[in-house]
């Protein structure tokens, strides 16, 4: 049997829903580690500017096989689920059939991405890196959900219902920039550092680029159990890949 | 007839004295000023451009409360460390370092179109972008497109219109005389093309030294085309005290660095002459004035000091706005309370309880 350790933050949550089914199948014994449940909360610490991480994680990587993340993952959304009143739009290269809206403030790509990266940084990669830098084992990282339906977003508004009476949902386009960038922005960085990024299924996505309905939680950007399962079967075939090729 | 021998320094006050103006004060005390050409309040809308010294200077008067005029601001969900990164708090719009007056002159141009240049973009060094030769630095990363920096631009030579329109004030600080410039039609380029993005060409491109008069004649046209869009707009003068970091005529840099100072002082006294809008402020004499004895240079030798940079700000806060700036009406910063509830609803949302309950 070999040892997969999951640690992330809610985007973990449909995983863990998910993932008894799949216990001790196909040769994969599966611990998840999310980061507000004890004994793994607070996941990290610092002390003199150097990260530690939290003992009991620790233990668990010790005797894991791989390690898949699933940290932060919701800052795309911070800038861009609710429209600001300063409504905004920037050119993607990673969606150039995008419109680029000119009744909006123009930002330029490379500062969205300064942003993006700025706070990713102080709140993803550091710690990504701490993991990669202890682990033994090869890290994986699982890309957030895709963007949910302006109308799921409406109907399932909470904790945003008091902002959205003051404001709109930001429009699908802008919300799809904001997402790919920021996968493509972690994808880019587990590149340069030895990290396996993961898609999310396809299968997850409308031809709109929203998530599936069905596989959405009832929230504004979760992914649902049946999405859980979804991307517990895709990681599942990674991982037996990657064991399949050591 | 008195009895001591009148001559025309018998009358003159003790600032025209070296001996009463600087070797009997401590050199703390001694201001190289007389009296303000006017007076600024914290109502008047102060517009900075220039070489990098006028940045000390602008961030010190916004710090004290002056209204610095900004025309082009990021948007409120960027961080100010992000912001900073491209230049948007650096002058009032986000044209970067103005070095030389014929830079000044062609950044009105290009905004009225007066100028359109030939040369459109640069690429980056490694290629992977695109960079707005006039201003190449100021956007790490540059932009993805033509069309990306085609729409920059556009709202960039907005932002200086309305700059150029708004402002009561313009301080520029002149800092060299060395450029290169292009040989279609003669735009100038803050850095060498090669330096930071785009090719060097020796067809394409040539060196410039501009003189005293070519500096004259640059301010003489600059100040009829803003006449024509702000007639009451005045401009304060400066020379920037930092070394140049590199000649391109062959003689040493202590040299041309001293020539190049020297023909930006000389054209700032010619143009204050023959323009009464325009007036100099001694910030350069203030900072190598030879009481300093150096002591305003950094260990290179070339840059300010944080200390001689604070010196020049106050002197010029005291000469223009007396005691009307006491740093009370400074804006505060600008907090973006729909970034704070975003962020506080978002970890509201990846908090577990609340994803406990939505789940059940």
């Amino acid at each position: 049997m070999k040892h997969i350790t999951l640690i992330g933050d809610s985007h973990l949550r449909a995983l863990q829903l998910a993932v008894k089914p799949f216990q001790n199948q196909q040769g994969l014994v599966w611990q998840v580690c999310i980061t507000f449940d004890p004994p793994f909360a607070p996941p990290f610490s610092e002390s003199e500017g150097a990260i530690r991480i939290n003992p009991h994680l620790l233990k668990e990587f010790g005797k894991t096989q791989a390690i898949v993340c699933s940290i932060g993952g919701n800052h795309h959304n911070v800038m861009g689920l609710v429209e600001h009143p300063q409504a905004f739009d920037f050119c993607s290269p990673e969606l150039p059939e995008l419109p680029l809206r000119q009744d909006r403030q123009f930002i330029p790509y490379s500062l969205v991405r300064a942003q993006l990266t700025f706070v990713l940084e102080k709140n993803v990669f550091r710690y990504l890196r701490e993991i990669q830098n202890i682990s033994k084992v090869q890290v994986f990282y699982i890309e957030s959900p895709p963007p949910a339906s302006s109308e799921h977003i409406k109907k399932n508004a909470a904790p945003f219902s008091e902002m959205l009476t003051s404001y709109d949902v930001a429009p699908l386009f802008l919300r799809r920039k904001l997402w790919k960038l920021h996968s493509k922005l972690i994808e880019e960085f587990c590149d340069e550092n030895g990290i396996r990024f993961l898609h999310c299924p396809k299968e997850a996505m409308e031809a709109d680029g929203t998530l599936v309905e069905e596989l959405a939680n009832s929230d504004p950007t979760h992914g649902n159990e049946a999405y859980g399962k979804l991307q517990l079967e895709h990681l599942r075939s990674a991982l037996l890949e990657h064991f399949a090729n050591l | 007839m008195s009895d001591s021998i009148f001559n025309p320094y018998t009358s003159l006050p003790d600032s025209a004295f070296w001996r009463k103006a600087v070797s009997e004060l401590h050199p703390d005390d001694i201001r190289p000023l007389l009296s303000p050409p006017y007076e600024l309040s914290a109502d008047t809308a102060i517009a900075t451009a220039g070489s990098c010294f006028a940045q000390h200077i602008s961030t010190r008067l916004e710090r004290s409360g002056a209204n610095i005029l900004r025309t082009e601001v990021a948007h409120p969900l960027i961080f100010k460390e992000v912001a900073d990164d491209f230049f948007f708090n650096a002058y009032s719009a986000r044209f970067g370092n103005i070095y030389t007056s014929r830079q000044l002159l062609q950044l009105f141009q290009r905004a009225y179109g007066i100028l359109v240049p030939a040369e459109e973009y640069w690429r980056s060094a490694d290629r992977t972008s695109f960079l707005d030769p006039f201003r190449p630095t100021i956007t790490p990363g540059g932009y993805w497109s033509k069309e990306e920096l085609s729409i920059a631009r556009k709202k960039h030579l907005a932002a200086v219109r309305q700059m150029f329109e708004k402002m009561d004030i313009l301080i520029f600080t002149m800092g060299l005389t060395e450029c290169w410039r292009s040989r279609i039609d003669g735009s100038v380029f803050p850095v060498c093309p090669g330096v930071a993005g785009g090719v060097f060409d020796a067809e394409k491109y040539e060196f410039l030294n501009l003189n005293v008069q070519d500096i004259c004649n640059d301010f003489s046209v600059f100040l009829q085309l803003l006449a024509s869009k702000n007639p009451d707009a005045k401009i304060i003068l400066t020379v920037s005290p930092v070394n140049i970091v590199a000649t391109r005529e062959q003689r040493h840099v202590v040299e041309s660095s001293i020539c190049t100072k020297s023909i930006l002082r000389a054209a700032c006294d010619q143009i204050t002459r023959e323009h009464e809008q325009v007036s100099y402020f001694p910030s350069y004499e203030m900072a190598i004035a030879s009481y300093t004895r150096g002591n305003f240079y950094t260990e290179n030798c070339r840059a300010i000091t944080e200390a001689g940079a604070n010196f020049v700000s106050r002197a010029f806060i005291s000469h223009f706005f007396g005691s009307r700036l006491d740093g009370a009406s400074q804006k505060p910063a600008a907090v973006d309370t729909f970034a704070q509830q975003m962020e506080a609803a978002c970890k509201v949302l990846c908090d577990e309880e609340l994803l406990e309950k939505l789940i059940e």
